[in-house]
């Protein structure tokens, strides 16, 4: 028999044991590998895909597997060797050695060996492998599964810096939409209508993380405000005292008037009032005192209980004077009764007026400042777009609703203007009330280039009404369409540094009080 | 050219051997195996052992069972070279007339029995390197052949004792084995007592001739050893050598003086007896690694951290074969081998 077919069944089991080995290395250095690409992606920006991480994997398997079969494959020699290792005393590779040797002693050691392998079974040969690998194979199964598990290093950690400007402008969209919050905590509201306000601030934060564009957000926030504001004051009820006053025909004239914020018209009201008393037979006049005297006071309750707006506090001085006008008909004491009435309740209108024009004085000297704020950003504003005046007129009369803006420092805002009257996000002319939509404006950053390359002479009366036609018509835009855009880039210049931060504020209420 | 009836012949006069032996002692296998097979390899033995342990009793067992003339040397630090090898002496002829006559000494025999050679100088010691190494004494500067077979079978007491001399390097390394004779167990010391109480005197008989024995030596030597068991002998002496390219790490750190080449002719020699011996055709690492132990212990000389450590011979030749048996290898090597287990 020959040595190859004595040591065949050997050399299959051993061959298989290199299979065994060289797949156990393959699979180490590929689970190896896959670790190192997994480790390597989630701490760098490197975010490898499955099929790329496999490709490496598997080639590096391929790469050791391939070399360790061929090491470990087994000749005649080798598996000699391993069968002499389980105790046959070297006779199977002596007996390979003395092969071609015809010597009597060389014939007897192969005769011995060959009995005695006959009794030797491929089972007694034991695969040589052992539980190492195998545990470290499991090692790095679970290993890799554990760091697939980790998340790719966020962007936020590993990105350059966010430029200044992205940053601020992030910080201005939380502050907004923190006064949002704090406005719907210090709304009189039920705890129902309080909730569903928290809602409509919180899809409002979550859909503005969502979006890329400062005009977009603007534009959100702006309408979430809006949304809030409407349902509060259709919760609260809580009018302007001056549209309160206006519901009634006999106080209708004062309403108009503190609402004007025109103190010539408040005079003529309150003379009016004066005369209308007067007017009155003397039988009449303590009713009408108590009549006017209940009105404000309705008034004034109905305008909700703003302690320290002054407005309010002379309007329920006025209602005070009036009931003690009307009890100086009931004093026996007094001899005559309407003279001192009427002095009494003269007296309370011109105390009214008084502190009113007052006020009112007091809140267009704030006007005036924050127009002449409003008028420093419009002038930079005009020196960026190359335009003059315009839209004094709409920040004049949108300032007015500048006091209940957020960020102003007003403290006698009434939450409720906003939503009316000259304030109401109003632009030029201030009426843009329900003709908002259509309303169209000069914006000079449409126009382009109509100049040219032409040459020409500023003599040319022709060329420049043409010029200053063509100027007209590209520079009129829809207000709506061109306020975002200036929001937008109002919100990016606050993000530079080059604007003072107390005029941040400013600039932002600014822009909500023209929505 | 080895035959089957010299096969034959080997077993048969082997198995007398060890049975005739164990007549006369009880236990200690490895020493006669290890003593049996130095004489067929023809090589000399170290017996070492505290007294009374039977070292003796064992070489004159020896002396009866290879029907050779054996002799005993005493040796006592007065002993002189001339005790040991023989002398001229005046002797008047039967003319009357006075001439030198050279007399032999005890080491004129086929096993000389050299008793406690570590009492005698260092001098008289090396009387006896000549005849063991060259089997020739030369005295006034007349050789003399020994005649064959010869053997030197010495004992001595543990080096602890005092008034003793150290053997030298060169004489040491003359003996093929050094064979520790350890203390009997119980049982073996009840069979000993049981044994010597009936009679002193050997049982051992004659099983064996001169010419019997030198067939068995010519018979081992025709035993095959494949290329890879005589380069693991090879590496195994290497190995001891503190300085070498294939010391191991043993051998660095605690030998000081290495084995020398004698001790591989002495592994690869004493392992085709012991091959035979045990009824294989071949030679086989396990018959080098046996036989390390007997050829290394009295050859590797220990540093002095061998000796602060409390590292015996015995302990650094176990080392070394441990070392030499797992191969050298890388620590990449070493690793792929842990897991994926030897190619």
């Amino acid at each position: 028999m020959s040595f190859k077919k004595l040591f065949a069944p050997y050399m299959r089991k051993l061959r298989l044991e290199a299979a065994v080995k060289a797949l156990l290395a393959g699979l180490l250095a590929g689970l190896s590998i896959g670790i190192v690409i997994t480790v390597v992606s989630r701490i760098t920006r490197w975010e490898c895909d499955l099929l790329t991480a496999m490709t490496y994997s598997i080639c590096a398997a391929l790469i050791i597997a391939v070399p360790v079969y061929f090491i470990y494959r087994p000749n005649m020699k080798k598996t000699a060797r391993r069968i002499d290792k389980e105790g046959f005393e070297e006779r199977a590779e002596t007996m390979l050695a003395l092969e071609k040797d015809g010597s009597y002693i060389a014939s007897l050691q192969r005769e011995d060996a060959r009995e005695r392998l006959s009794k030797i079974k491929t089972s007694h040969i034991p695969m040589r492998i052992g539980y190492r690998p195998f545990a470290a194979v499991g090692a790095l199964i679970v290993a890799l599964s554990l760091i697939s598990m980790l998340p790719y290093r966020s962007l936020e950690a590993t990105a350059e810096p966010l430029p200044p400007e992205v940053v601020e402008e992030s910080r201005i969209i939380a502050d907004l939409i923190a006064q949002l919050r704090e406005t719907v905590e210090q709304a009189e509201v039920s705890e129902d209508i309080r909730a569903e306000l928290d809602q409509i601030v919180d899809e409002l934060e979550a859909s503005v993380t969502d979006l890329d564009s400062t005009l977009e957000k603007a534009a959100k926030i702006s309408e979430a405000r809006t949304k809030i504001l409407a349902i509060i004051e259709r919760e609260t009820g809580n009018k302007d005292i001056g549209d309160i006053l206006e519901e009634d025909e006999d106080t209708k004239e004062l309403g108009e008037a503190i609402n004007s914020q025109d103190n010539d018209k408040l005079h003529e009201a309150v003379e009016n009032l004066r005369d209308e008393m007067l007017s009155l037979p003397e039988d009449e006049r303590q009713q009408w005192f108590k009549d006017m005297a209940d009105k404000l006071n309705s008034a004034v309750e109905a305008a909700g209980d703003e302690t320290g707006d002054q407005i309010i506090e002379a309007l329920k001085q006025l209602a005070q004077s009036f009931e003690d006008a009307a009890a100086q008909y009931d004093d026996e004491t007094i001899e005559n009764p309407d003279d001192s009435a009427v002095t009494e309740g003269g007296l309370g209108l011109s105390g009214a007026e008084q502190a009113i024009a007052d006020e009112t004085d007091r809140r267009n000297e704030l006007s005036d400042e924050l127009q002449e704020i409003v008028g420093i950003i419009e002038d930079a504003r005009d020196e960026l777009f190359g335009t003059t005046g315009g839209e004094d007129e709409g920040s004049g009369e949108a300032s007015g609703g500048n006091e209940e803006a957020p960020g102003t420092e007003d403290g006698e805002t009434s939450d409720g203007n906003a939503a009316d009257g000259e304030g109401g996000g109003t632009g030029s002319g201030g009426d843009a009330g329900e003709e908002e939509d259509d309303e169209t404006f000069f914006d000079p950053s449409q126009v382009g280039d109509i100049f040219g390359q032409d040459d020409f002479e500023l003599t040319d009366e022709d060329f420049i009404r043409d010029v200053y036609e063509q100027i007209i018509v590209e520079g009129e835009v829809s207000y709506k369409d061109s306020y975002y855009e200036y929001y937008a880039d109002a919100l990016e210049s606050i993000s530079r540094s080059e604007i003072p931060d107390s005029l941040k504020d400013v600039i932002i209420a600014y822009f909500t009080s023209l929505e | 050219m080895i035959t089957e009836e010299k096969l034959t012949a080997f077993s048969e006069k082997s198995k007398a051997i060890f049975a005739e032996i164990s007549k006369d002692m009880v236990g200690q296998k490895e020493v006669v195996e290890g003593t049996v097979i130095a004489m067929i390899a023809g090589g000399n033995v170290l017996l070492e052992g505290v007294p009374g342990v039977g070292k003796t009793r064992l070489v004159r067992a020896l002396g009866k069972t290879f029907s050779l003339p054996f002799s005993r040397i005493q040796f006592t630090p007065d002993m002189m070279p001339a005790d040991v090898t023989g002398t001229n002496m005046i002797v008047k002829g039967e003319d009357g007339r006075s001439k030198f006559e050279f007399q032999p000494g005890p080491v004129f025999s086929n096993i000389v029995l050299a008793d406690e050679i570590n009492r005698a100088t260092p001098k008289t010691q090396s009387a006896l390197l000549e005849a063991m190494q060259e089997h020739s004494v030369t005295v006034a500067g007349e050789t003399r052949r020994l005649q064959e077979p010869f053997f030197v079978l010495a004992t001595q007491n543990p080096i602890e004792q005092d008034g003793t001399y150290p053997l030298p390097e060169a004489q040491m390394d003359r003996f093929m084995f050094k064979l520790i004779v350890t203390f009997p167990t119980v049982k073996e010391l009840v069979s000993i007592v049981d044994m010597t109480q009936a009679t002193m005197e050997e049982k051992a008989q004659p099983v064996i001739n001169g010419a019997e024995l030198l067939e068995m030596r010519e018979t081992a030597k025709d035993i095959p050893v494949i290329e890879e068991v005589t380069e693991y002998a090879a590496r195994l002496v290497a190995a001891t050598h503190p300085d070498g390219e294939n010391a191991s790490e043993t051998g660095r750190k605690y030998v000081k003086l290495g084995a020398s080449p004698r001790a591989a002719q002495a592994l690869i020699t004493g392992a085709k007896v012991r091959a035979l011996l045990n009824g294989r055709y071949n030679v086989s690492i396990e018959d080098i690694n046996t036989l390390a132990l007997p050829v290394l212990r009295h050859r590797v000389k220990l540093n002095f951290d061998a000796v602060t450590d409390k590292k015996t011979p015995d302990d650094i030749v176990r080392a070394v074969i441990k070392e030499v048996s797992d191969g050298p290898k890388s620590p990449v090597a070493a690793v792929v081998e842990k897991m994926l287990g030897r190619k």
